[in-house]
């Protein structure tokens, strides 16, 4: 029985680090911009997806693939603000209408992808067979192990970032107080592309990664945004560390809680879970320090 | 009237109102002063239930204010004005209006099928007392600053009340219109009308009021006639040099 | 041939505007971003076939479809009436999965993903509305009542009440009136019609699965009511029948259902772009969403 629940844990470790590689960049973008950016899912598919066609339609290497879909990846996340969420903002439309906006964009490309490439899931032939290690009791595979390494890295590398570099401390305060950032003197619109072109980055590696593990399909962006974004509202929306551990939580508890309720309900447990924190207690858990504090 | 009774409200780290005691006495008009951010605004926020006290009691006309939900408090009596006002923007001066004067409009079904009372001239003489000149179809958004503070204003008169508060009646006014607020506010008070009022500008409160207290970071510092307050040394300096925190 | 494709679209555009305007009701009407909209439809749907299908009267499951959504429209309230905004209509998006995910693993129940199909067409007093265009008639009369209802509804003071409500909630409550039991009111009106659509669009389509009732589903009816305009009951059928017409032009083209499928939510979407950039308040529309 333990050994079942280390494997639980260790697929909702996995799960979590994917989760949090999206949350990440959405918590970024959120509290850099104010609003919610649903169409960071968009992201995810269309890394997938890129990283297919150019890795297994055309041929190129992978390395270069890899790097190529990254670079893509943030600059259609740079390229959506541009065109769709900045015109709008300058007309002073509510966050409401963002957030409306947003989910169009995901639904556009979701099925745009699904117009050219079919709904069918599509194979990317990186790794064969995935021969699994023994630690424990458990299996976990390499990928795995990668994808859980990259993500720690990133998540502390962006934690540092934000902390510790000057870029960092701007994008900070852009998000504590705009207009005091603005009189202050920092290119807020600067930071505001900093922080898209960022988490977009995060949320291509996010794509990339599942699509080694699991292959693409049209519908993964959906999937992986509102995973996310489950996972940045239980951690607390506007803190990128809070939303890292907010996906953990939710990669644990969607795995661990298959050992109690039939698998079906997988999903179901994020969707409550994100259902009972929007209720109670929209701001996170990350409110729960400030207040012991 | 309406009782304070050592109210007490922090936000934050910030004491906003700190053991405030005082009295809105009917048939008057009693007027709270006092430098931006000595906490009058909170003072009408906790009075009319938007906030709730951390401690201390309201009780209006004999009843405490304790357990009771903001649109409960009104119902009790409290009329109330905003200072940046507040209305709905889609709506005409008549539908206003109307939401006040109509008693039914929560029932659907006396709603749909009842009789739809006519209000015009009750409505008519209302914006008359007040001297807003708008054709009352005209859409809010269409009004000027001032014009929907004089809405405001007749909403509040409008609406069934044992008690009217205005904060800060007529702050961003011009002087024509201010002379005829304060001639409108003596009438109410000849009517009988019980008056709290906000207010920055000591000389609207002037020749007006029966009674002042005087507020400075959530203190009382002083309350009296206003005669008295005019040559009270500690109001004369909260005004003055009080503001830096 | 054309003729009886014109019913089909056109009984499409009757069900469709009569949830769209229940939709206006509570958004453009009532200021709630209910994004969980779809829900009732589906629950609507569901509960009128499950009880059909065991037996019950066709008369009786519509009612109940009604009844049953409305009670889902009040917990919904129930659960949100704190909320603002952006983080109401998270929430409700977040019942929304909820529903999804409910409808897809109580199998036992709902037959999840593989949906429920031979659904019986509506037998009344044991005449059965067998085609399409008695059908059609059915759904344009419902589609009177729900109109006839709402404008009255809109012009009372009970209306403006909601109207009020929508552009500042506080103000309203200030003025003494219960914002919690209008909201109520108001979203168990919404729901109940999205419920009597969800039965008539079951009952004809013959066959109904939890993802007829998901995202997709969400930007269609988004988009018609803020295409049409945001609180005018004019713009939501003017704008049902456009966007309907458009989308099921493709099907006309015969296209392969796999190109139709996509190519449907591409326009959606892109329309709900273009209006939402370019004209906000839609075609009709009075107000700006806040």
């Amino acid at each position: 029985m333990s050994s079942l629940l280390l494997q639980l844990t260790l697929n909702g470790l996995v799960a979590g680090s994917i989760y949090s590689l999206v949350a990440s960049g959405f918590s970024l973008i959120y509290s850099t911009n104010r609003f919610m950016h649903f169409a960071h899912g968009v992201i995810v598919i269309l890394a997938g997806y890129i990283l297919f066609s150019f890795y297994s339609l055309i041929g190129f290497s992978f390395y270069y693939s890899v790097l190529s879909t990254l670079i893509y990846s943030s600059f259609i996340g740079f390229l959506i603000n541009k065109t769709i969420y900045s015109p709008l903002q300058k007309k002073k439309t509510s966050s409401v209408i963002l957030l409306i906006a947003s989910i169009s964009l995901l639904i556009l490309f979701q099925n745009l992808i699904q117009l050219f490439f079919g709904a069918g899931v599509k194979d990317i032939d990186y790794i064969d067979i995935q021969k699994g290690l023994e630690f424990y009791e458990a299996t976990i595979t390499q990928l795995q192990i990668i994808t859980i390494i990259i993500s720690s890295i990133l998540c502390v590398g962006l934690f540092i970032f934000m902390k510790k570099t000057s870029l960092g401390k701007e994008m900070r305060a852009v998000s504590n107080n705009k207009e005091l950032a603005d009189i202050v003197g920092i290119n807020s619109s600067k930071v505001k592309d900093l922080s898209f072109f960022i988490g977009s980055f995060l949320a291509g590696l996010a794509g990339i990664l599942i699509s080694l593990e699991q292959n693409v399909s049209p519908s993964m962006g959906t999937n992986l945004i509102i995973k996310g974004f489950t996972g940045a509202v239980i951690g607390g929306i506007s803190s990128v560390p809070a939303s890292i551990f907010g996906s953990y939580i939710i990669g644990l508890v969607e795995n661990l809680g298959i050992a109690f309720l039939p698998s079906g309900f997988k999903e179901a447990i994020s969707f409550f879970l994100l259902f009972i924190f929007l209720l109670f207690r929209p701001e996170g858990l990350a409110s729960l320090r400030r207040r012991v504090k | 009237m309406i009782n304070v009774k050592n109210l007490s409200k922090s936000f934050g780290g910030i004491k906003a109102l700190d053991n405030v005691t005082l009295n809105i006495n009917e048939g008057k008009i009693t007027a709270i002063i006092g430098p931006n951010g000595s906490g009058k605004t909170t003072l009408f926020n906790v009075i009319s239930r938007i906030i709730k006290e951390d401690s201390g009691e309201v009780i209006l006309n004999g009843k405490n204010l304790c357990k009771i939900k903001d649109y409960e408090a009104s119902n009790e009596g409290l009329s109330r004005t905003f200072q940046d006002v507040k209305l709905f923007k889609n709506l005409t001066i008549k539908d206003h209006m109307n939401i006040v004067l109509r008693k039914d409009n929560e029932k659907i079904m006396k709603s749909l099928f009842g009789k739809k009372e006519d209000n015009t001239r009750i409505i008519q003489e209302i914006l008359d007392v007040v001297g807003l000149e708008k054709d009352m179809k005209t859409i809010v958004s269409e009004l000027s600053y001032g014009q929907r503070k004089l809405l405001d204003f007749a909403i509040a008169l409008a609406k069934k009340h044992t008690i009217i508060m205005l904060d800060e009646p007529v702050a961003g006014i011009n002087p024509a219109l201010r002379t005829q607020m304060k001639k409108t506010l003596k009438n109410l008070r000849r009517k009988g009308e019980t008056i709290a009022l906000i207010e920055h500008d000591m000389n609207f409160v002037m020749g007006l009021a029966d009674y002042v207290y005087v507020l400075d970071y959530g203190n009382i510092i002083a309350e009296g006639k206003p005669k008295k307050i005019q040559k009270n040394k500690k109001v004369l300096e909260a005004y003055l040099g009080g503001g830096n925190a | 041939m054309i003729f009886e494709y014109l019913i089909h679209i056109l009984i499409l555009v009757g069900i469709y505007t009569i949830l769209a305007l229940s939709l206006n009701l509570a958004l453009g009407y009532s200021g709630l971003l209910n994004l969980a909209h779809v829900s009732l439809f589906g629950i609507g749907a569901y509960t009128s076939v499950l009880l059909n299908m065991q037996g019950f009267p066709f008369v009786l499951s519509i009612i109940a479809s009604g009844i049953v959504s409305a009670l889902f429209g009040f917990i919904l309230v129930f659960s949100t009436k704190k909320l603002k905004g952006d983080y109401y209509a998270l929430a409700s998006l977040g019942f929304a999965f909820v529903v999804y995910s409910l409808l897809l693993n109580l199998i036992s129940i709902t037959r999840g993903p593989l949906g429920i199909s031979g659904i019986p067409r509506p037998s009344i007093f044991s005449f059965v509305i067998n085609d399409n265009f008695t059908y059609l008639i059915f759904v344009l009369l419902f589609l009177l009542i729900t109109l006839i209802l709402f404008s009255k509804v809109v012009r009372s003071p009970f209306g403006k009440l909601l109207e009020a409500m929508r552009d500042d909630e506080l103000s309203l409550r200030i003025l003494g009136k219960n914002t919690y039991r209008l909201k109520y009111k108001s979203m168990s009106i919404s729901a109940f019609f999205a419920g009597l659509a969800g039965s008539l669009f079951a009952h004809y389509i013959g066959y109904i699965d939890p993802n007829m009732f998901y995202i997709n589903e969400i930007i269609l009816i988004i988009s018609i009511v803020i295409v049409g305009g945001v609180a005018s009951l004019r713009g939501s059928v003017v704008a049902t029948v456009i966007i309907i017409f458009l989308s099921e032009l493709l099907r006309f083209i015969h296209l392969p259902s796999s190109i139709v499928g996509p190519g449907r939510q591409i326009i959606y979407s892109i329309i709900l772009l273009l209006i939402l950039m370019k004209k906000p308040r839609g075609l009709f529309g009075r107000i700006d969403l806040e």
